[in-house]
């Protein structure tokens, strides 16, 4: 996947990035990074 | 676990993934207990947990995902000294105006001293993960903010931060909830009308048999031609339209016969335009839904023990 490819897939259906050109770097300079969701626990 | 938490979320995790992200699902089983989640009891919050691993796994989230508990980060004293470093870092006003992303409203007068911890802990286990993209709902922005500030004092790295749209409660802009929980008015007339799992006629739930999914959905708030606040579209757009090629839109010959829409944005038009009736588009939504949730529901039917334990608890906000 290129990397246009990979900053629409990440982008879509999201109310923001903060920021968009940090993203772009990340993905430019980083094949595998590191992501997160934390949930809380409730039912 | 809600269509919110499981198709707003899983199917932007499953996108990360996709983009060659390395994704850990957090289960934040301290800071629910801090919460007063599930009555404040570890055992039941574990047991919420687990349920929610099957969920997710159920929904097709295994490969490229790694499930982590709040408990393990807490076993390191290495954790503790950052939670300390960013609460040195950060006011108690702060600390205080990122209350919201407890689901406390800011005006609220009976907040046990323990809150002030979260914030804190939330951004330290972003920086204790080594984390690049921080990733959530919008109601979260503020603690990301907080994390982002206190990277730049520390000089340590700074998280990219991804925020999803909350979707509306089935009954549409009904404010579920009381106090403020923005600035924003748009984000907090969002927040307080959002589709929570405490009321369970607001909410799908990823594991609701087919009946229940096409009863709720029946009776959801759909105003024709109208996008805004409405849930029924919403879930087009965040649930279904990222996981299929197409979206089918049953409906009798007599009234125009079936459609195929290959994105949202078309359908979208047709909708505004009074072109779609809201009672067809919600009988192919609760189609849809049925079929994407099958696999929640055949994984429970495999094995029914972790979501038979969930439902025997009560839930407390």
């Amino acid at each position: 996947m290129d990397l246009e490819a990979k900053i629409d897939l990440v982008k879509r259906n999201t109310e923001e990035i903060v920021t968009l050109n940090e993203l772009r770097n990340l993905l430019e300079t980083n094949p595998s990074p590191k992501a997160y969701w934390g949930f809380e626990c409730s039912g | 676990m809600h269509i919110g938490m499981g198709l707003v979320c899983g199917n932007k995790i499953k996108d990360m993934v996709n983009a060659g992200f390395n994704f850990i699902i957090y289960l934040a089983d301290w800071h629910s207990w801090i919460n007063n989640k599930l009555e404040g009891k570890m055992e039941n919050i574990k047991i919420a947990g687990e349920y929610f691993k099957e969920c997710f796994m159920g929904l097709g989230l295994v490969k490229g995902v790694r499930y982590v508990w709040a408990s393990e980060l807490a076993k390191e004293i290495e954790y503790w000294e950052k939670v300390i470093r960013i609460a040195k870092k950060t006011s108690i006003n702060r600390v205080w105006r990122a209350l919201p992303i407890m689901g406390r409203a800011m005006d609220s007068q009976d907040i046990d001293a323990a809150a002030m911890f979260y914030p804190c802990m939330q951004a330290a286990d972003i920086f204790h993960m080594n984390i690049d993209v921080a990733c959530a709902g919008i109601d979260q922005r503020k603690v990301h903010m907080l994390a982002r500030d206190v990277a730049e004092k520390m000089k340590w790295k700074k998280p990219i931060c991804l925020h999803t749209p909350l979707l509306t409660g089935l009954s549409g802009p009904i404010e579920q909830l009381k106090g403020k929980y923005d600035e924003d008015p748009r984000v907090n007339a969002k927040i307080k009308s959002k589709m929570s799992k405490s009321i369970p006629s607001e909410s799908i739930f990823v594991h609701d048999p087919p009946e229940v999914i096409k009863s709720k959905i029946e009776k959801a708030f759909c105003p024709p031609k109208q996008v805004e606040f409405n849930p029924v579209l919403e879930i087009v757009k965040y649930c279904i339209f990222p996981i299929v090629k197409t979206f089918h839109l049953i409906r009798s010959e007599k009234h125009g016969g079936e459609k195929e829409y290959e994105s949202y944005e078309m359908l979208e038009k047709d909708y505004l335009n009074g072109l779609i009736h809201p009672l067809d588009l919600k009988v192919s939504v609760s189609q849809a839904l049925i079929e994407i949730l099958k696999g929640v529901r055949e994984r429970f039917e495999a094995n029914p023990a972790p979501l038979k334990a969930v439902l025997n608890l009560k839930i407390t906000r």
